[in-house]
């Protein structure tokens, strides 16, 4: 989808009270309905396709007008807090399918930079009900864990800075501190 | 909601049903304002407010609502998602458990997974991935 020139505008159409899909005109006029991530690409529709959303599938139309795509989304956000109240993820519901999307979600984590979430979450899903009864899952979760918290090699007195050789004698203090 | 009897005005003595004009003429609940205004604001003028609530609904015109519940948990096998979706879920199961979601349509999409996967729990419903 191109980006709002300056002055044109797109249109928040329709969307459900939970916002995470919704219909949207660009500034070409063009009416698309977007899916949230993963769930699709976002595809061109039509006016009956809109109506079909409002009648039987549960959208509101919302017809406001925005400079941009971050405003545009900022009401939307606005719109589908109204009234919400957060859920607690609740561990004792997972199942196995489950439990290996949320370690591949884990690694996903990792990768992002966000190793104490991840941390925690595994730990916490160690304790799952279904975790605990099945030893290859716990041994997945583990598995994760000791990846995360893998110790790097000690560095050998023998090895030296060459740019810092002064330094050798309180390197050496410091690794027979942590032996 | 329609905007009248519907077996009056959709349905033939014999039996017969316009469904196309029902389908057009059916309105949303939370909409009902809006057909209320649309089919009897030609009524207003001339009629003092405390008789509006006739207008809308006497013995013979009203505005028909139609109750239909969905279905029964208990009917229903399963919960189709797309996998790549369900990876989505997953990453906001992991960065949802422990500080809220910024985004309020995350939250909301959170929400929803932890419903189904209650009626899973609570009714047998599975959660199948698909695509």
């Amino acid at each position: 989808m191109p980006e709002s020139a300056a002055g044109i505008g797109v249109t928040l159409v329709a969307m459900p009270p939970s916002g995470e899909v919704f219909v949207a005109r660009d500034h070409d006029g063009v009416l698309w309905l977007i899916p949230p991530p993963g769930a699709g690409e976002p595809e061109r529709v039509d006016e009956e396709i809109v109506e079909r959303a409002v009648v039987d599938h549960g959208f509101d139309r919302v017809d406001q007008r925005f400079a941009s795509w971050a405003l545009l989304d900022a009401e939307r956000q606005r719109l589908a807090g109204e009234g919400l109240t957060a859920m607690q993820v609740d561990f004792t519901r997972f199942d196995a399918d489950d439990v290996v999307r949320l370690v591949a979600a884990l690694g996903r984590a990792r990768d992002k930079g966000q190793v104490p979430r991840a941390r925690r979450f595994a730990h916490r899903l160690l304790e799952a009900p279904v975790v605990r009864r099945d030893d290859e899952l716990y041994d997945r979760v583990v598995g994760f864990l000791l990846e995360l918290d893998a110790i790097t090699p000690p560095v050998p007195l023998t090895i030296v800075d060459a740019a810092e050789p002064e330094r050798m004698p309180a390197r050496a203090r410091v690794l027979s501190l942590a032996a | 909601m329609f905007p009248s009897n519907s077996a009056e005005r959709y349905c033939t003595e014999s039996g017969e049903v316009d469904r196309e004009l029902a389908r057009s003429e059916a309105v949303a609940w939370r909409n009902r304002e809006h057909l209320a205004t649309i089919e009897r604001a030609g009524d207003v003028p001339g009629t003092p407010p405390e008789a509006w609530p006739h207008i809308v609904c006497s013995p013979s015109r009203y505005l028909e609502a139609v109750l239909t519940p969905g279905p029964p948990l208990e009917s229903v096998d399963a919960v189709r998602v797309r996998d790549g979706y369900l990876a989505r879920l997953a990453d906001l199961t992991v960065a949802g458990s422990q500080d809220p979601l910024e985004a309020a349509t995350e939250r909301r999409e959170l929400n929803a997974i932890e419903i189904v996967r209650r009626w899973r729990a609570d009714y047998g419903i599975a959660i199948e991935a698909v695509g």
